[in-house]
C-alpha cells in the first residue's frame, strides 16, 4: 500500500522521493521539473510516458482554467487516477483532489479523500467507461502512434 | 475549483446509436447484458495501455526512441 501511495504520489506531485529504479533512468532536470527531456534516443522511463499519457488524458474533460492542474491517467491494470489542483480565490491557498477509480471484478470503486468510497453507476459510469476509452484511443494514436484496434464499446454495445 | 469540469458532469461527446426499425429486434431480446462488463471493458483496455507502453519502453532500449 505504501508503494502504491508513493508511487501515485510521485506521479502526482513529483516532489516526493524518487525510486532508485526511475531515479537512476532521470537526469537530474527531468527529476526536479517532472517533464520529460525531449532528447532523442535516450531511454524512456514508465514513468514518463505516464505524464505523458497524463497530458492527454488531461484535455479530455474540456479546458483547464488558468491557474488549475489537472491530471487524469491510467496508474496501473487496475486504477485510474483523477487530479484537480487550483488556488482558493478566497484563501489564495493551493488546494487539490485526487480520485483514484479502482477496478475491481464487482464494479468500478470511486475512492475519494476522506475515506468516501462507492462504486460508480449511471451518468457517471457512462462519463467514466467514455473518458477511458477516448484516453485509449488518443493516447495509441498521439504518444503510441499506432491505430487502436475497434474496440466494442460497452455503452455503444448496449445500444446496438 | 471549476465545478463544471469533473468527471460527474463531463460530456464525452459520444453519441449512442439511435434504435431504427432497421435493426434485428432480436439483437435487443436475445442478447443479456453482462452485469459486469464495463469491468471486463475496462481491464481490457488497461491491458492494452501496458502493452502500449511495454513497447516503447521495450523499443527505446533498442534506440528506437
Amino acid at each position: 500500500m505504501a508503494g502504491f501511495l508513493k508511487k501515485t504520489l510521485n506521479l502526482l506531485i513529483g516532489t516526493g522521493p524518487l525510486d532508485e529504479d526511475m531515479a537512476k533512468h532521470l537526469p537530474k532536470t527531468a527529476a526536479k521539473t517532472q517533464k520529460p527531456l525531449k532528447r532523442p534516443f535516450r531511454k524512456m522511463t514508465e514513468r514518463e510516458l505516464i505524464q505523458l499519457e497524463s497530458d492527454i488524458g488531461a484535455q479530455l474533460f474540456g479546458s483547464v482554467p488558468k491557474g488549475h492542474r489537472r491530471e487524469f491517467f491510467n496508474l496501473d491494470l487496475s486504477t485510474w487516477i483523477w487530479y484537480d489542483e487550483w488556488s482558493d480565490p478566497i484563501s489564495n491557498q493551493r488546494m487539490n483532489m485526487t480520485i483514484r477509480y479502482e477496478i475491481h471484478e464487482n464494479g468500478i470503486l470511486k475512492v475519494q479523500e476522506g475515506a468516501r468510497y462507492n462504486f460508480i453507476e449511471g451518468q457517471e459510469l457512462e462519463n467514466f467507461m467514455s473518458a477511458i476509452h477516448l484516453y485509449y484511443e488518443r493516447v495509441a494514436r498521439e504518444l503510441y502512434h499506432t491505430e487502436p484496434p475497434r474496440h466494442q464499446h460497452t455503452l455503444q454495445h448496449r445500444a446496438a | 475549483m471549476d465545478q463544471t469540469a469533473s468527471i460527474d458532469t463531463v460530456q464525452m461527446g459520444y453519441e449512442e446509436t439511435a434504435y431504427t426499425s432497421q435493426q434485428p429486434l432480436a439483437s435487443h431480446t436475445s442478447e443479456q447484458h453482462e452485469p459486469y462488463s464495463e469491468v471486463q471493458d475496462a481491464l481490457a483496455l488497461a491491458n492494452m495501455l501496458h502493452q502500449l507502453r511495454t513497447q516503447k519502453l521495450h523499443g527505446a532500449q533498442h534506440g528506437e526512441l
